[in-house]
């Protein structure tokens, strides 16, 4: 079955993880480091959200690039690969300039993240 | 939770420097400075700032100690003189690696001091200062990016022979403008750093250890 794509809200980015899978491979298998790490990103990632509606806001497309690129890392980490991608797209055209492109993007993965810090 | 006008970055630690100090959770150093239990502030940006005092009275109460015990000199111990613990300096920017990094070390590391600066002019300081026995820097840092600070480093008569390990994001196209200072250097990517890190970390102590073992 075919994804969902996501809408403006961005719930088609809500798969959720594989924790098995990503424990395993991607933790060493230690399930108490992989919740205690997702634990701690649940508790920064508001912080997150409120700096790239300011970068939005203010028209700071580096700012954006900067806070996506390392988004992207950190839901691919913990096994939110959709919602990892969609940050990477909001990261590409950020890094290309285009703002209202990249603000989009934003907007549907940052309501999924909010969405991921109330599940935590 | 008051700022203080004029705060010294040496009397002032992160809320994952706190935990990684103190051996707790992140969100349990949080709970303290909002108890008041650590003297901390937020920055104009959210983020919590503890000072380094607080935290040492904190782990001296912990361990039942007076005091915390001074650096001791790197190389080894004379007879009897307590062991210097293997030092780690991490810089990276992104609160979230200081703490998988931060967890990671209190958990697999317990004897490491692991010290983290949150960008590249901050790190350079603090690395000439704790003179640290392995760097884990990130390429894409604030200030001075990781790869030059490597490739300064390395070039320094002082600090050349220095453990480094690089933790990234790039894949190996994005990585290439810095390939030239990254020679021989361990890379992990940051979405393996859990799994990867643990390992290349033990290498370079043990390299550390032989060092400091086979020095005269």
């Amino acid at each position: 079955m075919t994804p969902a794509a996501p809408d403006e809200t961005g719930r088609g980015l809500d798969e959720p993880a594989d924790e098995a899978t990503v424990i395993a491979r991607g933790f060493g298998g230690d399930a108490a480091l992989y919740r205690e790490f997702l634990q701690a990103c649940a508790a920064q990632f508001p912080h997150d959200v409120a700096a790239g509606d300011a970068a939005c806001a203010s028209g700071d497309a580096q700012a954006l690039c900067y806070l996506t690129h390392s988004l992207k890392s950190v839901l691919r980490s913990l096994g939110r690969t959709a919602l990892g991608d969609r940050m990477g797209a909001a990261e590409a055209l950020a890094a290309q300039g285009d703002l209202a492109g990249a603000a989009a993007a934003w907007a549907q993965a940052r309501s999924a993240v909010l969405r991921l810090v109330a599940q935590s | 939770m008051k700022a203080p006008s004029h705060p010294d970055l040496d009397d002032v630690v992160t809320t994952v420097e706190a935990a990684a100090l103190l051996g707790l959770a992140v969100r349990s150093v949080q709970l303290m400075v909002d108890r008041g239990e650590l003297e901390g502030w937020k920055t104009p940006g959210g983020h919590r700032r503890i000072s380094r005092g607080s935290v040492e009275r904190a782990l001296a109460e912990r361990q039942g100690a007076p005091a915390p015990r001074p650096p001791g000199p790197p190389g080894p111990a004379a007879p009897g003189a307590p062991t210097r613990r293997p030092r780690v300096l991490l810089i990276e920017d992104s609160v979230h690696y200081q703490n998988l990094i931060g967890l990671l070390v209190r958990r697999r590391f317990p004897d490491v001091e692991l010290r983290i600066a949150s960008d590249g002019v901050t790190g350079l300081a603090m690395f000439g200062r704790y003179e640290p026995d392995v760097l884990l820097v990130d390429i894409l840092l604030p200030g001075i990016d990781g790869a030059a600070m490597i490739s300064t480093l390395r070039a320094s008569a002082q600090f050349g022979a220095g453990e480094f390990i690089v933790v990234t994001s790039l894949d190996d196209e994005q990585r290439a403008p810095f390939d030239y200072a990254l020679e021989g250097v361990a890379v992990v990517r940051k979405e393996a750093v859990a799994a990867v890190l643990p390992d290349l970390l033990a290498q370079a102590l043990e390299r550390v250890a032989a060092r400091g073992r086979a020095a005269p």
